[in-house]
């Protein structure tokens, strides 16, 4: 009895802030209306067509190429010994720090007119038909994607194969599986479920981005959301569409966690053994370093390099007033943002475990809901939610403070970070519930034998255990609130200025010289943040030292 | 044990829903009694805009500077403040609204966002056709909606009116952005106003047979294709022509040496403006101050400003445009009421769409 009670208790505080969390997304789903109006047909005539079909393209080659490139990547490092591989591993993650929308930007304007590449060939009388350097069509919306965000795939499918494949792969050697054989044979089978998990992060960027696309004037689903809200302030529309939206992506998952529920993945003890890194040898090394100089150069080199022209270019223009004011917010409330979400994780991950699978995966599906729909849709549900709360509050405000203002919690901060921690729960989710899975339960049973409780023992025990786990879903999810632009601009209270929200003022002014200067300095911390990431990660596995 | 789970989660389920319905049949009761302590009020102006240019920053603090008010801002797009305002309701605490386009300030008028504003001194410095009839909203700067043309390659004198560039003789020649610009629709707005809904649907469609690509980037990206020999003719604001000419990146400034500006309809209905402007919030709590601010922007010394830095026309008769845009000339104006834009939106915004304008 005793035992039920803490267990239930437990389920209580996860519930209760799953709950939280989705509140903004009730407030805007309970706004769907299924009527067929004017609106609606309209949309279905003209937009909806362009609509799914860019989308479903869009999201579907950037899967293909970003997986490509993630997959090769991680295979190329976990398998293979070569010189300079300790650098090549933790700068292959890098590329997650440029956003989406600056690497757009930058891309545009290398390749536009007055860009570097035209300006040499006019320079030396090369003729160029300006249609070859296009990049704002489909096709390079799908690089900028690609180059963004395999990091995503490459980060989990790299620690997969280090850590949980060496049995198998050096099995397959033993018998003699050439290197394709054995990476069509062994590895893909192996990685699939990571691999899983990083196509459903890189979808939902890709589903959501409003950055990329509008600058590319591509119509996907996610612009005529923006658009027929507000631009046309109709939102009938656009809650339809969202709401569709989360249904698809949902309905995504549950036919994953049924395809994998067919083939339990057991990875055997805790005691995976390590990859053997085969030395490369000759041509062979020196032909890998070439090309992820190569990839490298493409992905990171070249625009941050960009930028920083320009950013010296313009840097007499740009207004620095309140420089470090405005890094000291940016850095304190993503801190804050994701430290909130790392121990709602961990409550979740922690009780997901003496849950039933159905539950359990009910659970974790609902706390990566906010990560399913645009920003700003979060952001517009997060509004009403907060002003309904300070309604409900007022009467204790005013207890407090006679004269006290009703809107107190949504013109404050709160809001703001309250928006960060429903939009990337799902970030860190992922690793924090990987790591509780691996653990299981085994460590948590046996410090209660010894007579100290659940909670306690998953603090005392299994935290310090995670440590490395932890420390990565942190930082992942600080990068990417660190380049948050949607709830930043419609949430922030008065004064409030980010990174992000001043590389959007100069940007959305076509100024994209004048932006390259938060932009850099947001890419300059996101790698303090990467660096920080990769040292804790080689020293090596927690459990294993345990 | 399993059934206990189930209950459980329906039971905060629950809870969560009368939480949140009883939440928000809170939040639509008129709220009264705000403000009580007048006296003790700070100075401050609390400003929402879709400005962001940092010579509006060093404006406001100008304004701080004379009269002691305090300005706090939250920047955004207007769209988005719009709906936040909407949110707020009656207890938002901002006073004023500031958008980049007429339809915006007219859609928060219809939307019951703002109020009317008395000021002698608006009246006189902003032109009638420039400010709402009922003075919800005040344009602060002009911006021309122009054609901006390869020198090398197309003669003025074969230039005259927007209709003519959806005629077949412009045939993939023609750069414009996207329909979800917001300056494109207020421009297609303006057209089902002067030539009925009709003819400005053809328009749109002659316009759509003519590009000389997909639509795609922004302003200065159509003026960069023309450079590179992509199409000859653009429609573009002109402050953002301005921009290139004083670009930071000397490639940029050349590629825009390269062209120039033409004023359509000269000869006909003007060529098409469209403002920045504001409109202090319905429910402001510090309507007083959020005037003088107003008064303030539409002053001989923040007019002057956006004019050279941000190379937009005042909207005040006496001040000087800056050189840069008295060199490009004068212009006769469209001479509609610039709420049309907004209240035409809608069926702007439909057209684009249904002719294809991608």
């Amino acid at each position: 009895m005793n035992i039920q009670r803490k267990v239930s208790m437990r389920s209580v505080l996860a519930f209760l802030s799953i709950i939280i969390i989705n509140l903004p997304i009730i407030a805007i789903v309970s706004r769907v209306n299924f009527s067929s109006n004017s609106n609606w047909k309209h949309f279905k005539q003209y937009l909806l067509p362009d609509a799914v079909s860019n989308t479903l393209l869009l999201v579907i080659i950037t899967l293909l190429l970003s997986g490509t490139i993630g997959v090769l990547l991680a295979t190329a490092v976990a398998l293979f010994d070569f010189p300079l591989k300790r650098f090549f591993e933790w700068v292959l993650y890098i590329p997650i720090t440029i956003p989406p929308y600056i690497a757009a930007y930058v891309y545009a304007g290398m390749l536009s007119y007055t860009g570097v590449i035209q300006r040499l060939c006019r320079d030396w009388d090369i003729s160029l038909q300006p249609q070859w350097l296009d990049i704002m069509n489909i096709r390079g919306a799908v690089f900028i994607y690609s180059i963004t965000l395999y990091p995503y795939i490459y980060g989990v499918v790299k620690s997969f194969l280090e850590n949980h494949s060496g049995n198998f792969i050096d099995t397959a050697r033993v018998l003699g599986y050439k290197p394709i054989k054995l990476f069509l044979k062994v590895i893909l089978p192996l990685i699939r479920i990571p691999l899983i998990g990083g196509f459903m992060l890189v979808m939902m960027e890709v589903v959501s981005d409003y950055g990329v696309i509008k600058y590319f004037n591509i119509q996907t689903v996610s612009s005529t959301i923006f658009n027929s809200w507000f631009g046309m302030g109709e939102t009938g529309v656009s809650i339809r569409l969202s709401f569709y939206v989360m249904i698809f992506i949902i309905a995504l998952q549950v036919i994953e966690e049924i395809m994998r529920g067919r083939k339990k993945y057991n990875l055997g003890s805790g005691r995976a053994r390590p990859i053997t890194a085969i030395k490369l040898k000759g041509f062979k090394r020196y032909a890998m370093i070439f090309f992820l100089i190569l990839f490298i150069t493409v992905a990171f080199l070249i625009p941050v390099g960009q930028m920083v022209v320009w950013a010296i270019l313009a840097f007499q223009k740009v207004s620095l007033a309140n420089l470090s004011q405005i890094i000291f917010n940016t850095l304190l409330y993503s801190t804050l943002a994701t430290i909130i979400i790392l121990i709602l994780n961990i409550l979740i991950a922690h009780s997901r475990r003496w849950m039933s699978t159905k539950s359990g995966f009910i659970m974790s599906k609902l706390t990566q809901l906010g990560y399913s729909m645009p920003g700003a849709i979060i952001a517009i549900g997060t509004i009403t939610i907060f002003v309904a709360f300070d309604g409900l509050l007022h009467p204790l405000y005013r207890f407090f403070d006679p004269n006290a203002k009703k809107l107190l919690l949504s013109t404050s901060v709160t809001m703001l970070v309250f928006a960060f921690v429903v939009r990337y729960m799902a970030i860190g989710y992922n690793s924090v519930n990987s790591a509780f899975a691996k653990v299981g339960l085994k460590y948590n049973d046996a410090a209660r034998t010894l007579g100290i409780s659940r909670t306690k023992a998953m603090l005392k025990v299994e935290l310090p255990m995670l440590k490395n786990s932890l420390i990565a879903g942190f930082i992942l999810t600080f990068i990417d609130i660190l380049k948050e632009l949607p709830l930043t601009l419609l949430l922030r209270p008065f004064n409030y200025n980010t990174l992000a929200s001043r590389v959007y003022e100069y940007a959305n002014d076509e100024r994209i010289h004048e932006a390259s200067v938060p932009a850099l300095i947001i890419i300059f911390l996101s790698i303090l943040a990467v660096i920080l990431l990769v040292r804790i990660n080689s020293r090596k596995g927690g459990i294993k030292k345990k | 044990m399993k059934v206990f789970k189930s209950t459980t989660l329906l039971a905060m389920g629950l809870s969560a829903i009368m939480l949140f319905t009883g939440c928000s049949s809170t939040s639509e009761r008129p709220s009264e009694n705000n403000s009580k302590a007048d006296e003790t009020k700070p100075k401050v102006v609390n400003l929402y805009t879709d400005r962001h240019y940092d010579s509006d920053d060093k404006l406001y603090s100008a304004f701080t500077e004379e009269t002691g008010i305090k300005i706090n801002v939250v920047k955004g797009k207007s769209d988005e403040l719009i709906e936040r305002l909407k949110t707020e309701g009656a207890d938002t605490e901002a006073d004023l609204l500031i958008t980049a386009d007429v339809g915006r300030l007219h859609r928060a008028k219809v939307s019951s966002l703002l109020q009317p504003v008395d000021s002698q001194v608006l009246k006189t410095n902003i032109p009638e056709n420039l400010r709402d009839k009922e003075n919800y909203w005040f344009g602060l700067t002009k911006r021309a909606r122009v054609i901006v043309y390869a020198k090398d390659r197309v003669k003025p004198s074969e230039l005259s009116t927007y209709e003519d560039l959806a005629n077949p003789k412009w045939k993939g020649k023609i750069l414009v952005r996207g329909a979800d610009s917001v300056y494109n629709q207020s421009l297609l707005a303006s057209f089902i106003e002067t030539m009925g809904e009709e003819n400005a649907k053809k328009w749109a469609s002659g316009i759509v047979a003519n590009m000389a690509r997909a639509p795609k980037g922004g302003d200065r990206d159509q003026a960069k294709a023309i450079a590179a020999g992509e199409g000859d003719i653009a429609i573009m604001n002109t402050y953002y022509f301005g921009h290139m000419l004083n670009s930071s990146d000397p490639e940029e400034k050349k590629a825009a040496e390269k062209l120039a500006i033409f004023f359509p309809d000269q000869n006909g209905t003007g060529t098409h403006i469209n403002v920045s402007g504001a409109g202090v919030v319905k429910s402001a709590k510090n309507k007083e101050n959020t005037v003088k601010l107003l008064e303030f922007l539409a002053s001989e010394k923040a007019q002057k400003s956006f004019a050279e830095a941000n190379y937009e026309y005042p909207v005040l008769k006496s001040v000087d445009s800056s050189d840069l845009l008295k060199s490009w000339g004068s212009f006769k104006e469209q001479p509609i009421s610039l709420s049309k834009l907004g209240e035409l939106n809608e069926k702007a915004v439909k057209i684009l769409n249904e002719v294809g304008w991608k």
